[in-house]
């Protein structure tokens, strides 16, 4: 349990039982101390409980294991698994390239000023999806995936900056910084979440799992 | 006012208690019923209290007018 939920569980306990307290002894506000008392326990506590608890659930909703939680996402977590050095999530998570407890969210979201909001407003229209017109059979990305989430660790990277192919031609770093040249072009990186192949695919153990 | 008050807070109450669930409970499904459930039974349970506070006020003011 992380700090957060540990909060917001205290003070949904405390809530509760203050709110226990007036709904079987309502006549404590007939004295100035018993209304203070039903004002905290019937508008701060609940609304601050209440704001605590979204931002609970946000932070949970970043975490690998709530994104592998849903049926359709099973073999995207399997694919992080897979034991080959050229699929880019499974290096990631294999490595913690990537938090290994943010591992969608980390590559998923995006890099800008209101991405994560963004992000969340998608995971919401996919719970709708899931739930009213059911999962398509094919699941791709909404846009072209941008490079600003692959430099937003990997600029200024020794590994990136002087990677022979990415400097191989004249301009072509410069396109790939201005997501021009994308990341996953044919011949680059990709091969992402191959979730076809996975039958075939040997799977990397995790140590502890 | 009392039984208004008792209203106010067996709402809030269910809707603490429908938070205090989806705490333990890593899934999308758990957000929508915190959100959706407990969200609107914490509101109900303020907007009653409110109203009620409200409805007292104007009614003490009715009754020193009075006096």
């Amino acid at each position: 349990m992380g700090p957060l939920t540990f909060a917001v569980t205290g003070l949904v306990v405390l809530g509760a039982f203050s709110a226990l307290v007036l709904m079987t002894r309502p006549a404590v506000v007939h004295v100035m101390l018993g209304r203070a008392f039903a004002f905290a326990a019937l508008f701060i506590l609940p609304l601050f409980a209440l704001t605590l608890g979204v931002a609970d659930h946000v932070e949970r909703s970043k975490t690998t294991e709530f994104c592998l939680s849903c049926h359709v996402m099973e073999p995207y977590g399997k694919s992080l698994l897979v034991d080959d050095r050229s699929l880019i999530p499974a290096v990631h998570y294999q490595n913690h390239l990537v938090p290994a407890d943010k591992t969608c969210f980390t590559c998923h979201t995006d890099y800008t000023m209101y991405g994560d909001v963004t992000a969340k407003l998608r995971g919401l229209r996919h719970v709708y999806v899931n739930y009213i017109g059911g999962a398509p059979k094919k699941i791709a990305l909404y846009t072209p995936y941008n490079n600003r989430e692959c430099l937003h660790c990997h600029l200024g990277s020794r590994s990136f900056e002087e990677g022979a192919t990415h400097t191989l031609e004249e301009g072509s770093m410069a396109a790939i910084k201005t997501n021009r040249l994308s990341c996953m072009s044919s011949g680059c990186h990709e091969s992402t979440h191959n979730v076809a192949a996975l039958g075939d695919a040997t799977l990397w153990k995790e140590p502890g799992k | 006012m009392e039984k208004r008050l008792r209203i106010a807070a067996a709402l809030v109450l269910a809707g603490l208690l429908v938070e205090l669930m989806t705490l333990f409970w890593s899934h999308p499904t758990s957000f929508l019923f915190f959100l959706i459930l407990g969200g609107s039974l914490i509101v109900l349970g303020v907007l009653v209290y409110l109203l009620s506070l409200l409805k007292w006020t104007a009614l003490r003011a009715l009754d020193a007018s009075r006096e």
